[in-house]
């Protein structure tokens, strides 16, 4: 038996390390281990009051805040019987396809890219491709700034509360902002070429994919859950009940499954299960790699992010014309925030994370305090199905050295773009 | 003469990182940071080997000491500084998961992870509880120009300090709705400025993830809460970033 240990992986979210051993040849055994501290957010929300929860839980994680913030708004709208209105539902989503692109830009370009040139230290990055890496942080700045603009901050959003939003976001700023689109859609896609252009490793394993889907679009806000190995599209909260959560003894992410099998959610799955929802240039983008859908090659999950990016331009792309529509129409301002009473309920919501989806679940009392809170991320959800790819993936290393197994296992590692903030919470 | 550029570094502890985050939000400011430091240790770009003998002129520290290895980093790095700066509120006063510690630690525990799995539930503990810490860079997260303002001010041998004004002053200055005044709970009378009142900007009311301001008047500010609301509600305020724990 041959062990493979890798300490401290760094360019993740979250601090990781991995150990896996190599039996008999053939077989493998791997095994994620977060190094980050237990902090027990669903427990110190026991006993606090309902608007603590999306400002308590965006402290999850610095990369992806705004999708807490928000999952967990709209879980707690369902628990006190709020109804957004439209034009807050559109703020919503460019809110959080602002949190995808800036989010896909960092980790595609700088933390897994480098990964196929064989590069270590991003300050020589930024030497050897100071061009594209120029592009990379333009298209993610522009991202960034959406989130300034409508959240109120880049990091942890405040104007994005239950209800609405306190404030109008400067419109000036966004109109400037949007002036640009078209500028970074281009930019977007030359990244695209530009980072598909590298060979990515050989691999192959068929799996479980599950995303969001809806009729209407490329599901990220809303929709139901859909499971690929049978076909099936089942409400949130019904393919929740059929979701495990195991603990195991001295791992502190807990581990999911879905009927005893691993799953697989992020920007591949999404690709496979929704590309039809994609717009125009995103999909022209993905057909230039000639791979046939689905993809098993969990590697791909760095294109799909790109893709995801040029899709994500695009969309928001309409849902600013339908906001500067819906800005003309009187009574507007009135219409960025609803007013409501604490009342006692349960309320579930699953969204689109960068990384696949999230869900958050509350129940509440008269008062408003929250009795009950649970909360599934992404990474949580993928991390077993890693773990499955990488015992398929080290036998297949045997011939190599053991630097190189080492570089090819974390290429695979940071590809998921594992996020260990949000698995410990 | 060339002089040596002084040698930083970055360290998290359990944290979301989003101090981090914040600092990399500053786009090609932070990268043009490298023409006047060597940053030698930034865990979200690199993947070098660090030597356990390697030397820091200043170490930023983020996040809560919240696992054995964390602890054992902390100590190694405040031998490995010259400087060390605790950043973001976790770091400086407890920050948001020092919640737990307003209440039954096990309880919580068991709620999460259903019995002793022999994962640890360490009390939440700002760093300077386990190391000595020669600056504290406060908010949730922090202020990246401020950051910049402090280790600019350290590069030129200045010895930086925070500004001391509440946040309730630059909040005025900026003109923004008064949310006390509405009613509203808000710790801008009490609470260390330097975040340019962001939340104020977004009608939220401050709860204080900056800590307190020197002399802060605590009582004036409690008293005018009262009238309109019960001193659970205040407490409850008070906890989130930890102000509670500095008000003794």
């Amino acid at each position: 038996m041959k062990t493979i240990q890798i300490n401290h992986i760094a360019k993740t979210e979250g601090h990781l390390s991995f150990v896996g051993a190599l039996i008999d040849g053939d077989f493998a055994q791997a095994r994620i281990e977060t190094e980050e501290g237990a902090r027990l957010i669903e427990g110190i929300l026991l006993g606090r009051k309902y608007y603590e929860a999306p400002i308590i839980t965006s402290r999850i994680c610095g990369i992806c805040p705004i999708v807490h913030n928000l999952t967990a708004i709209k879980a707690l709208e369902q628990a006190l019987n709020v109804r957004a209105t439209k034009e807050v539902l559109v703020l919503r989503k460019i809110l959080l396809l602002g949190q995808w692109i800036h989010s896909h830009a960092l980790h595609a370009f700088f933390l897994s890219f480098p990964d196929l040139v064989g590069i270590n230290n991003n300050l020589n990055l930024l030497k050897k491709y100071p061009k594209q890496s120029e592009l990379a942080l333009q298209v993610r700045d522009w991202a960034v700034e959406i989130c300034r603009i409508i959240g109120g901050r880049t990091v942890h959003p405040i104007n994005s509360v239950i209800g609405g939003f306190n404030v109008e976001p400067d419109f000036t700023e966004l109109e400037k902002l949007m002036e640009q689109r078209e500028e970074i859609l281009q930019k977007a896609i030359k990244i695209f070429d530009f980072i598909s252009a590298r060979r990515l490793p050989k691999f192959q394993r068929p799996t479980n994919y599950v995303s969001l889907k809806t009729k209407n679009e490329y599901a990220y806000y809303d929709g139901d859950m859909f499971f690929s190995d049978n076909d099936q599209t089942v409400k949130v909260e019904t393919a929740l009940r059929e979701i495990e959560e195991i603990i195991l003894p001295y791992e502190r992410v807990k581990r999911v499954r879905h009927d005893g099998r691993a799953i697989m959610v992020g920007a591949l799955a999404r690709i496979n299960n929704n590309f039809d929802g994609l717009n125009a240039n995103a999909k022209k983008s993905w057909e230039k790699l000639g791979i046939i859908l689905p993809c098993y090659n969990s590697f791909y999950n760095i294109f799909a992010q790109v893709v995801e990016i040029i899709h994500c331009v695009e969309e928001i792309e309409s849902l600013y014309s339908e906001y500067q529509k819906m800005r003309e129409k009187s009574g507007f301002d009135s219409r960025l925030k609803v007013n409501f009473e604490p009342n006692p309920g349960k309320g579930f919501a699953a969204m689109e994370a960068p990384r696949g989806i999230l869900y958050h679940e509350y129940e509440l009392d008269r008062a408003g305090n929250i009795l009950h809170c649970n909360i599934i991320s992404p990474t949580t959800i993928f991390i077993s199905n890693l773990e499955q790819d990488l015992e398929q993936l080290i036998p297949q290393l045997k011939k190599l050295s053991d630097v190189k197994k080492k570089v090819v296992i974390k290429t695979l590692i940071r590809a998921y773009d594992p996020c260990i903030s949000c698995a410990t919470h | 003469m060339k002089t040596k550029k002084m040698e930083i570094g970055f360290f998290s502890l359990t944290s979301c990182e989003g101090c981090l985050f914040a600092l990399l939000d500053l786009k090609e400011k932070f990268f043009a940071l490298n023409k006047k430091v060597r940053i030698k240790s930034f865990r979200l770009l690199e993947e070098g080997i660090h030597m356990s003998e390697e030397k820091f002129d200043i170490a930023f520290v983020e996040g809560s000491p919240l696992t054995e290895q964390n602890i054992e980093q902390l100590k190694k790095v405040r031998k490995q500084a010259k400087t060390l700066i605790a950043i973001g509120s976790c770091a400086h006063i407890g920050g948001i998961y020092h919640l737990k510690q307003y209440s039954d630690k096990e309880k919580i525990f068991n709620y999460v992870y259903s019995g002793n799995v022999g994962v640890e539930n360490f009390d939440v503990l700002p760093v300077n509880k386990i190391v000595k810490v020669d600056y504290f860079l406060p908010g949730c997260p922090v202020n990246a120009n401020e950051f910049l303002q402090f280790i600019h001010g350290l590069i030129i041998g200045k010895s930086p300090s925070i500004e001391q004004n509440p946040v309730c002053r630059e909040c005025q200055i900026r003109g923004y709705e008064c949310v006390l005044q509405k009613g509203e709970i808000c710790l801008g009378p009490i609470t260390q400025a330097g975040c340019d009142a962001v939340c104020l900007k977004s009608k939220q009311g401050c709860w204080g993830c900056r800590g307190l301001a020197e002399d802060a008047q605590i009582e004036n500010l409690v008293k005018e809460l009262r009238k309109k609301h019960t001193d659970h509600e205040i407490i409850k305020v008070l906890e989130v970033f930890g102000i509670k724990d500095l008000l003794n």
